[in-house]
């Protein structure tokens, strides 16, 4: 049953992200066309250069450069654009799944409240995985060529140089960073879940008090982020002994530093997760 | 419709191939200006198929004529570093004008220098016999029509023989002879002066530490010296012979954005109150101006 919810999760998302990840790439190709006009000189930067009468040759880079520069900010509005449009989606699709008209269907299904959570967690990550390797591909065509090839060389001689600096550490570096990425984006997703769940309990303007308790849930952790943060400055002494341990133990403490975050989106995310079930199966309130 | 769709693919494959094979001017900029070791000791330098080897010239210093390409920097790396990090990877390293000799700056603040296969026994020669007898000046030439584009070049000229003789003859003279600096013009700007380092006959090697000054003083008579660069003596103005004030007038002549213009009597008054003297005790009528 679970499987038939994210296969039909999986056909509101395709609809929606496919058509915007294809226009992203189309962007990326036509800046990458755009490069074929490069002149030779689009090196010189000297403005003074141009101005003193080398016309002809400032009107070709000036008229390249510009066009170029806005395709960049076009290419770069898409990626802000797409990433933005998947949390949107997922957003609205648990919205719509679980608290408008469809929620009547999709509380009548034989799957729990938890189900229906993962079931949405699961496709929006999925999406959120389809849209990120959207960027990349987009990345690939706009720098295809010489440059491609020049940046995975770089990108692999760094990473041989990283190894060799930090051995067997490194690969745990990636693999607690990896964690660390799956389980932030568990905890962004049940907190906005949580934040619907909320909204929902009121019988009018029930989007604006989600919207309400996220700005809420932002200013009282900063709050409490603040407050950590000036009690823990303010003591001279455990900031020197802190830095000092940092200083000599470099590689526990990025290690440390990954796998608390690591716990602290966990409990927060399972927090959240909590919150919703709770709402969704004793507070539903479906109008 | 089939035929459409196989057009469409087949114009999309041609673009795909045309992307692939064009270049991009950045990283062809890039790659002239990444340069290799021969190996891991870094004895050795492979630039435009001729090899540059390390060569210390100790106390002394090689003459750089100019840059060659001013305004590019060039780094040197091993030859498995790829070029988009050759800038953090890379040795930065100047390259003169006539392309025979590499200025590496190391970390410890010291250059190392790499010369040219075919000129490494005559700069070695050189070295070895370090005969600094002649002095040369580094010469900014600006361009006549007011090109702006056109690079300012340096130009190293050696001195001739006559002007040599000028400074040599100067140079001699007894230290009673000499003229305190005080005799100097008051002026903001009233010292033209010509700035000439030592080298050696063929302009090979110098010692960054020894300058010559020529100093034609315009707050006051017009007249001649020569400094040695002594900055402590204050006798130490080498009055330039009678006989040969028209040959350094016409070397003024010659070369007439050599000169710079400032007072010399601050720099001076600028070391002595550096070094912390009180000026009343030792030397009463200096005053330190601002």
């Amino acid at each position: 049953m679970v499987k038939k919810l994210i296969k039909y999760d999986f056909q509101s998302f395709i609809r929606l992200l496919l058509p915007v990840q294809l226009i992203l790439i189309g962007i990326a190709a036509i800046n990458r066309i755009i490069q074929l006009f490069e002149p030779a000189n689009s090196n010189v930067d000297d403005l003074f250069y141009y101005a003193i009468g080398h016309t002809g040759i400032q009107s070709s880079a000036t008229v390249y450069r510009t066009i170029f520069v806005s395709s960049i900010v076009l290419y770069v509005i898409a990626i802000i654009v797409c990433l933005l449009m998947t949390v949107i989606v997922s957003i609205v699709r648990f919205y719509q799944g679980m608290y408008t008209n469809e929620g009547y269907l999709s509380h009548t299904l034989p799957v729990t409240p938890a189900q229906h959570i993962f079931a949405k967690l699961l496709s929006s990550l999925i999406f959120t995985l389809g849209s990120l390797f959207a960027v990349f591909l987009s990345f690939m065509v706009i720098t295809m060529g010489d440059m491609n090839i020049e940046i995975f060389k770089a990108f692999f001689y760094m990473m041989g140089k990283a190894f060799g600096l930090y051995g067997a550490h490194m690969g745990l570096y990636i693999l607690e960073f990896i964690i660390l990425a799956v389980v932030g984006a568990c905890f962004i997703y049940f907190k906005l879940y949580c934040c619907i769940s909320v909204g929902q309990l009121v019988q009018k303007k029930k989007v604006l008090l989600a919207f309400g308790v996220f700005f809420g849930i932002y200013v009282v952790k900063q709050i409490i982020g603040t407050i950590i943060i000036i009690t823990v400055t303010m003591n001279y002494e455990l900031m020197a002994e802190i830095g000092d341990w940092i200083a000599k133990h470099g590689t526990a403490f990025t290690h440390i530093l990954f796998c608390s975050g690591i716990v602290f989106y966990a409990l927060f995310g399972l927090i959240y997760f909590l919150i919703s079930k709770h709402i969704m199966s004793k507070k539903l309130n479906l109008s | 419709m089939k035929k459409i769709f196989r057009i469409t693919a087949l114009l999309l494959a041609v673009i795909m191939l045309t992307m692939t094979l064009c270049s991009c001017n950045y990283l062809d900029s890039l790659r002239a200006h990444q340069l290799f070791y021969t190996d891991d000791t870094k004895r050795e330098i492979e630039f435009e198929d001729s090899v540059y080897k390390i060569l210390n010239p100790g106390r002394l210093t090689f003459i750089f004529t100019d840059l060659y390409d001013i305004d590019a920097s060039y780094f040197v790396t091993k030859k498995d570093v790829p070029v988009l990090v050759s800038h953090q990877e890379g040795d930065y390293v100047s390259i003169n004008n006539e392309k025979t000799i590499m200025n590496m700056w190391g970390l410890e603040d010291k250059p190392t220098w790499y010369v040219r296969e075919d000129c490494y026994e005559k700069a070695k020669a050189a070295l070895e016999t370090a005969k600094l007898d002649h002095y040369f000046l580094g010469y900014l030439d600006y361009p006549e029509d007011d090109d702006l584009l056109s690079p300012i070049r340096q130009e190293n000229i050696l001195l001739d023989d006559d002007m040599t003789a000028v400074i040599d003859r100067a140079l001699a003279t007894p230290a009673n002879e000499r003229v305190e600096y005080k005799k100097l013009g008051k002026g903001d700007y009233d010292q033209a002066i010509i700035h000439l380092s030592i080298c050696d006959k063929d302009m090979i090697v110098t010692d960054d530490g020894k300058s010559i000054f020529l100093i034609r003083d315009d707050g006051s008579n017009g007249a001649y010296y020569v400094w040695d660069g002594n900055e402590y003596d204050e006798y130490s103005l080498c009055p330039v012979k009678e006989d040969d004030i028209e040959t350094v007038k016409a070397f003024y002549r010659a070369y007439p954005h050599a000169a710079e213009s400032y007072n010399i009597r601050y720099h001076w008054e600028d070391n002595y109150y550096n070094r912390g003297y009180e000026d009343e005790v030792i030397y009463p009528e200096r005053t330190y101006y601002l």
